[in-house]
């Protein structure tokens, strides 16, 4: 049984408990990755991580049904994502976002730099915000680098090629967008 | 052109280096330990969630069949009715009296009775039955009534006669004869009873 700094949770989920889950493992596994697929819907630490809490307490109160599930890694993800966007819905998204694009400008930047570059980045995620919802979707889960195109689709209920056209249409939007604004 | 590219890839990085916090692993395993041991305690303990509902309905349904049980047997106790109370001979115009419970045909209450209690119960109940113990096991298996009202004494009799003078059952009376006789009588009764004497009582007004 994997443990992580000593925490070690052995979960029964099937009557009887002739089977157990690790929760302590699957915590371990999967909490970076929910964690960044909670992050790019809030852009915010702290409610990412809140959002991965719930997550694994949903595992915990769906223990006894685990066993049923076919592919753990999309299951748990499309948990944090739906979960993610009920909690961006209940917030005020233009405020994280400005702390977000602030943060991200001056981790590298230098102080008067960072201002300008803080602004632009905002535009960008405004702009991200303006797409459309399934081209919003598709391409802010492309940007988390351990999802493949495969798993996007299955998170998002979709076809491979649907997922790449819908891709490739954000992009071109986004990009077409913030070009008319700088002019 | 380049430079909104920039600024995208910039910021589709950013979501994609971004690290939890430290210790978040921790904090989530320590809140989930907690969560977990409350309810496996919960689970362990007889009123498990599934089973609850079940239990439930298990005895509102007992309760509901007792008291359709209890509300039926009240219902066929047999020979108690209301009826109202004839007049005596001596009380023509006092007003008729409903009557509590008939307790005439008690023995009869005791039978009915006895054969509404199913007899095994009874037998369980009494297991041995001595002779000194006959007359304590009768009265427990006597129907309980109401008391029958007592009888008027002669006073309330005649303070009820009083009272009711002239009123529907006296006026009703077509003969004259009979109804200035009755008249005579409760004024003679009345004057008897209160000692007066009329002359006397004459003399005093004048």
């Amino acid at each position: 049984m994997a443990s992580i700094e000593g925490c070690s949770l052995a979960l029964p989920f099937i009557e009887g408990a002739r089977s157990t889950v690790d929760l302590a493992a699957i915590v371990e596994a999967y909490s970076t990755l929910l964690f960044r697929v909670a992050n790019s819907v809030l852009r915010s630490r702290t409610e990412a991580e809140d959002v991965v809490q719930d997550v694994f307490l949903r595992v915990l109160e769906h223990r006894l049904s685990l066993s049923t599930v076919r592919d753990m890694r999309v299951w748990l993800i499309r948990i944090a994502w739906n979960l993610a966007l009920d909690r961006r819905r209940r917030k005020r998204p233009e405020q994280l976002d400005e702390a977000f694009a602030r943060s991200l400008a001056g981790a590298t930047l230098p102080a008067d730099t960072a201002m300008e570059e803080a602004q632009r980045l905002q535009s960008v995620l405004r702009e991200i915000e303006r797409l459309p919802k399934a081209e919003r979707y598709v391409l802010l889960l492309s940007a988390i680098e351990e999802l493949g195109t495969a798993e996007i689709a299955a998170v998002l209920r979709r076809s491979e090629s649907a997922v790449r056209a819908l891709l490739s249409r954000a992009r071109g939007r986004l990009k077409e967008r913030l070009e008319g604004e700088a002019r | 052109m380049r430079d909104a590219e920039r600024t995208i890839e910039r910021l589709l990085a950013g979501l994609r280096d971004a690290e939890p916090p430290g210790g978040m692993e921790h904090r989530i395993l320590e809140s989930l330990d907690g969560m977990g041991a409350r309810e496996v305690a919960a689970s362990a303990s007889l009123w498990r969630r599934p089973l609850r509902p079940a239990l439930a309905m298990l005895l509102a349904c007992a309760v509901i069949l007792m008291v359709a049980f209890t509300v039926q047997q009240r219902k066929h106790v047999p020979g108690q009715s209301l009826i109202p109370l004839k007049p005596k001979n001596g009380l023509n115009g006092a007003p008729n009296i409903v009557s509590s419970l008939q307790v005439s045909q008690k023995p009869q209450h005791a039978a009915a009775d006895q054969r509404v209690r199913s007899p095994r119960r009874s037998t369980s109940r009494i297991p041995v039955k001595r002779p000194q113990d006959a007359p304590a096991l009768g009265e427990t298996q006597t129907a309980s009534f109401p008391a029958p009202p007592l009888p008027l004494t002669e006073q309330e009799r005649l303070l009820l006669r009083l009272a009711h003078r002239g009123d529907s059952d006296t006026t009703a009376i077509l003969n004259p004869d009979a109804r200035a006789a009755q008249t005579a009588k409760a004024t003679e009764q009345f004057q008897q009873f209160f000692a007066i004497n009329a002359t006397e009582m004459r003399n005093q007004s004048e």
